[in-house]
């Protein structure tokens, strides 16, 4: 049985300085919409990186594409967009009061983000062993000029992507853990639905990132 | 108020949208994640490649902000906040790369291959024509 969400409202305090819970949560999706725009622009300085560095070495970049793991890539863009639609399901759950199912679907995506970073990191693992490092390049599959330049901004993009899956795992932590104590309500579930933005950028990120460093 | 009013429009709708269109979008996103997986094993030319990963990614994104991020029945203010800053990243890419692709050859990284722009500087150009052996015509 799913306890009534009437039952909780009371935790729920109105900020004095907006007039209603609607004008409240409009304004923190507005915080939050503002944060993600930030987000884009620090990812969108990593793009442009690639794309100026594609134009100088176009060989380097198509090369490295190919012996990056194809499957890897593909495996974790079905992942992330697989947790996406938990997230997404979850903050439905949690709007309509359904706290317990929120908290399952949060679990579920957690989970799927794990397993993202343990495949990200059996790849970076192999890269290492091949000596595709940034800083000490001796790769021998991929020798064209440029190359080294490909893996930098391979590790780069990716690395900061990976850093912020791990603060989208704790965010969701935190609000899976508050599902679970049945603190949201139709009234009160602007945390779910922020931690559930963040995690859709970091797919967003991806979705880019995927057919950017493995496909062209 | 227009503030209640607006709020109280947005929670009707979002009440009203069911769980069963979420997985709609993610079959949409599946369906998209492997058309770019088969479409890169056409056999195109790289910029053909290039330009259909980044158009079904963009189609990706669309679906994901919309649908996921609740977009399409946000607030002005917030579409508004997320339009500008892919804006700014447009004149960010846009400066940058045409920047690039018109300097000086001799500044670009060793061994780099040369982008000619159309409309680039044609004296110091490198490129398949040699500007030194036919001068352009002056006007």
């Amino acid at each position: 049985m799913q306890p009534s969400a009437a039952a909780h409202e009371a935790e729920y305090h109105l900020p004095h300085h907006f007039s209603t819970p609607e004008a409240h949560n409009h304004a923190v999706r507005l915080g939050m919409w503002l944060f993600l725009a930030t987000e884009i622009l620090l990812f969108a300085g990593l793009f442009v990186a690639y794309f100026v560095y594609r134009g100088y070495f176009p060989e380097a970049f198509i090369q490295g594409a190919k012996h990056l793991d194809l499957w890897a890539g593909t495996t974790n863009t079905v992942i992330l967009i697989t947790s996406s639609l938990t997230v997404a399901l979850a903050h439905h759950y949690a709007h309509t009061g359904r706290n317990r199912t929120a908290g399952w679907l949060l679990l579920v995506s957690i989970l799927f983000g794990l397993v993202f970073l343990v495949i990200k990191g059996i790849e970076y693992h192999h890269k290492f062993q091949e000596g595709a490092l940034p800083w000490h390049y001796t790769y021998s599959e991929v020798t064209v000029p440029g190359a080294a330049l490909f893996y930098t901004i391979y590790f780069f993009t990716t690395g900061l992507h990976a850093l912020h899956v791990c603060i989208g795992l704790g965010v969701l932590t935190w609000i899976m853990v508050r599902c679970f104590k049945n603190e949201f309500s139709a009234q009160y579930y602007a945390p779910v639905e922020l931690g559930g933005l963040y995690w859709h950028l970091v797919d967003l990120v991806w979705i880019f990132l995927y057919p950017l460093l493995y496909l062209v | 108020m227009t503030v209640h009013n607006e709020a109280f429009r947005e929670d009707i709708k979002t009440h009203e949208a069911g769980a069963g269109r979420y997985f709609v979008i993610y079959v949409l996103l599946l369906i998209l994640t492997f058309g770019t997986f088969g479409v890169a094993k056409l056999p195109m030319s790289e910029p053909m490649h290039l330009a259909a990963a980044l158009l079904i990614a963009a189609c990706k994104a669309t679906l994901v902000v919309l649908f996921f991020m609740h977009l399409l029945e946000a607030e002005g203010a917030n579409r508004a906040v997320f339009l500008v800053s892919i804006f700014f990243v447009g004149v960010m890419f846009f400066f940058i790369l045409v920047d690039t692709a018109h300097r000086f050859p001799l500044t670009n990284p060793q061994d780099s291959t040369t982008v000619n722009l159309p409309g680039g500087n044609p004296v110091y150009s490198n490129g398949p024509h040699d500007p030194f052996g036919e001068p352009t015509p002056g006007k």
